[in-house]
């Protein structure tokens, strides 16, 4: 029987999300086995290495077996939380990774929690207020903004208020051998984030006004506004009560999609800063050709993804209920 | 002033020993000619000690008549430039040390080598912790240490230290896998508490002592590791050199204090901090703003160069490259390239003085050796292939290569020239190779891979994945590990030899080189080995780029250049030396 209601709605997106991390998986694995070149011969860069000590390696790595035995051993590796040694680092790569995470979530979070609100509210007032200068205004600021791209738009800003103003520092987390502690450390953080979140938001905010005002142009011509006029609701109560809340929810559904391109834009903001997070890994990992570094941060981002758009799945079932019911019957 | 003394005290000897000379009756038997010598060489260490004293008693008097004596200031804070790529992420004992170009910059400042080579112009061999030693054949070797050198925890560093990283650490990772530091299995003998002897598995000559570039560990923090030493996590990092590691951020930045214990005496600088940039860009604002006093690593771009020349408080430090760059030929595989006229041809018709100006910016020498121009050994009668197309023509007509169809190429000298996607400007110049040579009806065609398949192929020439490539290495003065390129593989050169050359004089010459303990007949294998290189051209040398160094001279003074620049692998003297203004 299968399952009604919320619990089932759910079920049901879990088990694709995992189906989906599945197949992400297989396709990690096969990737970086399609490269050309023998991986264990690039661990050495010092060509002196023996025949016996390749044999060593290749067995150590599991590479001497038939690739769908390769793929056993990654898939039991993996359950065990093991995503390998990397070349680079010659650390575990979950250590290497989850040193790095919380410095992107600081970043990320804060400004994607900016750029969404900021974003709704400007594209709700712009589509209020559609046809109006302030309208004008807006959509021609988001439409720049969204075309830049978030590494030209950074290194603009750092120019600009690093280099020639000096208002603020040209990267990093922190001030580089400063020894500041507690509260002095933190409102440090904050100095330093600050253009790196600018950069973030600048970047999704466009989105985020675009699709809020067409949805709202849209939602304002339906006839349940034109019914909240009649019955004389003040106009900011049919903005709140029945106009956003309805147009909102076409832009829940581009915040998961668009999570998916944040990680782009997250490497690029945090290589221009210097930022130590995980995007500026990845960017490292390539340049390093740390093959289990990358399988590991794309599997990690990957995750991270799928996570949040079955996060935003289950509330976009819980705001409009039309979506579980109508599917579960 | 001093050399005038000096002078006047060889005039003194000589006229001693004149005198001896004349009033003696002619010293008949060798017996009485050492005697003689002996008696001169006493003379001499009394007017050594004689000058020394005017010297001393000099500098009290100058002292007592409030004379300004030159000064060298103690402070300030050095701060260091490096993208992050180059970065530093962890303080493991592995190939990073060697490999990551913080990593190699970092090491020298914390730990003491056995001896260090010193700066340009002469790259003299230097005393650091050993003070002396001693070899016969260059392959059992004894160094006698200071007995004033302390680890940063306050453990004095002894025989027992040096016999330790001997013993363990060409074992840490591939990473210090040198012939000169190769022992035999328990020849490493600690002696009594400053003097350590150890026979090498081959000899090294006597050029250069034993044990090059190698960090001394501490024994007391390392032993528990020695069975895989990436086990340590070596946070501390404790050395027994100039600097302390204060603060160390992956990813950020590296902190280091001056060493107030140190045997030599602390550093001028307070602090050492090598810091992160994402990008170059923000290195270069870095420095014009005058967050970072220099770049860490390799210089700025040619097309940067000119950014910060003129500027205020700035100066540009251009210096002789340390990077050597050739054609690495395939002469395994079956093609025309095994023919040494089509790689002669090739090395005529290449114009390097235009492809430095086009790809480098001027910014670039020619070279025709491993060995560097300026080093002693470097032979100066070598064949130079300058740019000649009508000659590199005759070269080919002759041998046969003609244009059958018309189509301006000619047949068979079709090749493939490989070069890695990160070396920016040696794609620029392999472009205009490919175009130079069209000239000579030779059809180049360009492959351009990432770094670490590209050594890969060419690190392994006869699975024929490559015809030729576009190669570099940092040889360094101290350069003989770079001969092994040359060694065949018939004679054990698997590994380095890209090219699968195979030349049994020089294999010999090779040999007998690094056998060779004396200087002067060493230099001569070194000769005859350049000279058969140059003549058999499995690598065409092409040139060096420069090391280009926009530093800040508002606070600091004295950063010492050497080949390379003010801050390499070979050089961590700007941090020994520079100081405040």
């Amino acid at each position: 029987m299968p399952l009604k209601g919320f619990a089932g709605f759910a079920t049901r997106k879990a088990l694709a999300a995992v189906t989906t991390i599945f197949a992400i998986i297989c396709l990690n694995f096969l990737i970086f086995r399609l490269l050309p070149g023998d991986p264990i011969r690039m661990m050495f860069r010092d060509p002196r290495v023996s025949a016996e000590q390749l044999q060593l390696m290749t067995e150590k790595f599991g590479l001497d077996k038939p690739l769908w035995g390769q793929f056993l051993a990654y898939l039991q590796a993996l359950f065990q939380g093991d995503l390998g040694i990397s070349f680079w680092q010659k650390r575990a790569v979950l250590e290497v990774i989850a040193d790095r995470i919380p410095q992107t979530l600081l970043l990320v979070v804060t400004a994607l929690t900016i750029a969404i609100i900021l974003g709704i509210l400007l594209g709700a007032i712009s589509g209020w207020k559609s046809g109006t200068r302030l309208d004008t205004f807006i959509l021609t600021a988001s439409l720049s903004m969204y075309s830049i791209p978030a590494f030209s738009l950074g290194i603009i800003l750092m120019l600009i208020f690093a280099f020639y103003l000096s208002i603020f520092p040209l990267g990093g987390i922190s001030t580089p051998a400063s020894g500041f502690t507690g509260l002095g450390y933190w409102r440090d953080v904050l100095w330093h984030m600050f253009l790196p979140t600018i950069s973030i938001v600048f970047w999704y905010i466009g989105e985020y006004v675009l699709l809020t005002r067409s949805s709202m142009l849209d939602t304002l011509d339906q006839d349940y506004i034109t019914t909240a006029r009649a019955k004389g609701l003040k106009e900011f109560a049919i903005l709140r009560n029945h106009a956003l809340r309805n147009a909102l929810l076409p832009v829940v559904t581009a915040t998961g999609i668009n999570l998916a391109f944040a990680v782009a834009g997250i490497i690029e903001v945090e290589t221009v800063f210097s930022w130590p997070g995980i995007g500026r890994l990845v960017y490292d990992a390539v340049m390093k050709r740390d093959y289990p570094l990358l399988q590991g941060t794309f599997l990690v981002f990957a995750v991270a993804v799928v996570l949040a758009n079955l996060v935003v799945d289950l509330i976009y079932g819980f705001i409009d209920p039309r979506i579980k019911v109508g599917k579960a019957e | 002033m001093r050399t005038k003394k000096g002078l006047l005290s060889l005039l003194v000897v000589a006229l001693l020993a004149l005198s001896l000379v004349t009033a003696c009756p002619a010293p008949t038997t060798t017996e009485e000619v050492e005697q003689l010598n002996a008696t001169i060489a006493d003379l001499e260490a009394q007017l050594a000690a004689a000058n020394a004293t005017i010297v001393d008693l000099e500098a009290q008097l100058a002292a007592a008549m409030g004379e300004p004596a030159e000064e060298i200031a103690y402070g300030g804070r050095l701060d260091v430039g490096f993208t992050a790529g180059e970065g530093l992420e962890t303080l493991l004992c592995d190939s990073n040390w060697q490999y990551t170009e913080m990593g190699c910059v970092f090491w020298p400042l914390v730990y003491d080598q056995l001896w260090i080579m010193g700066p340009a112009p002469d790259y003299e061999v230097l005393p650091m912790l050993a003070t002396s030693w001693e070899t016969e054949d260059g392959i059992t070797w004894t160094f006698y240490l200071r007995e004033d050198a302390v680890f940063h925890d306050g453990v004095p560093v002894t025989a027992e230290d040096v016999a330790f990283t001997i013993e363990n650490l060409p074992n840490a990772d591939p990473a210090w896998a040198f012939t000169d530091i190769i022992t035999e299995p328990g020849s490493v003998k600690v002696i009594d508490d400053y003097t350590v002897e150890f026979t090498l598995e081959q000899s090294i000559g006597t050029r250069w002592p034993a044990a090059y570039w190698a960090p001394i560990l501490p024994k007391h923090i390392w032993e528990p590791y020695t069975d895989d030493m990436l086990s340590f996590s070596n946070d501390e990092a404790i050395g027994s050199g100039p600097y302390k590691l204060k603060e160390f951020k992956a990813a950020q930045y590296v902190w280091f204090e001056a060493n107030e214990d140190y045997w030599g005496g602390r550093p001028y600088l307070d602090e050492v901090v090598f810091r992160t940039y994402g990008s170059e860009d923000a290195q270069y604002m870095a420095l014009k703003s005058g967050e970072a006093d220099m770049i860490g690593y390799l210089g700025c771009s040619a097309v940067a160069a000119e950014d910060f020349i003129g500027l205020e408080d700035m100066e540009v430090i251009v210096s002789p490259g340390i990077g050597l760059q050739w054609l690495s030929f395939n002469l395994y595989k079956d093609t025309p390239l095994q023919d040494l006229e089509v790689r002669k041809a090739i090395m005529y018709g290449i114009d390097r003085d235009r492809v430095i100006e086009m790809a480098f910016l001027g910014y670039a020498q020619t070279a025709d050796s491993f060995i560097y121009p300026e080093v002693a050994e470097h032979n100066p009668n070598l064949p130079q292939y300058a740019y000649d197309v009508d000659l590199a023509n005759e070269i080919l007509d002759n041998a046969g290569y003609l244009d059958s169809d018309g189509d301006g190429m000619r047949d068979d000298l079709t090749f493939e020239l490989l070069a890695p996607s990160d070396w920016t400007d040696e794609l620029k110049a392999a472009t205009l190779i490919k175009e130079q040579l069209a000239e000579i009806g030779i059809d180049i065609s360009l492959t351009v891979l990432d770094l670490d398949t590209y050594y890969e192929y060419i690190y392994t020439p006869e699975e024929e994945e490559y015809e030729i490539a576009i190669a570099t290495e940092e040889p360094g003065p101290h350069g003989e590990w770079m001969w092994e390129f040359c060694r065949s593989y018939e004679a054990g050169g698997e590994g380095w030899n890209t090219a699968y050359w195979a030349n049994p004089d020089f294999d010999e010459a090779l040999d007998a080189m690094l056998a060779e303990v004396d200087v002067e007949q060493r230099t001569a294998y070194l000769y005859e080995m350049q000279m058969l290189m140059a003549e058999d051209l499995p690598y065409g040398v092409l040139y060096r780029p420069d090391l280009i160094n926009p530093v800040r001279t508002d606070e600091f003074e004295g950063y010492v250049e050497t080949m390379g620049g003010i801050s390499t692998w070979i050089n961590p003297w700007t941090y020994f030396e520079l100081h405040l203004k």
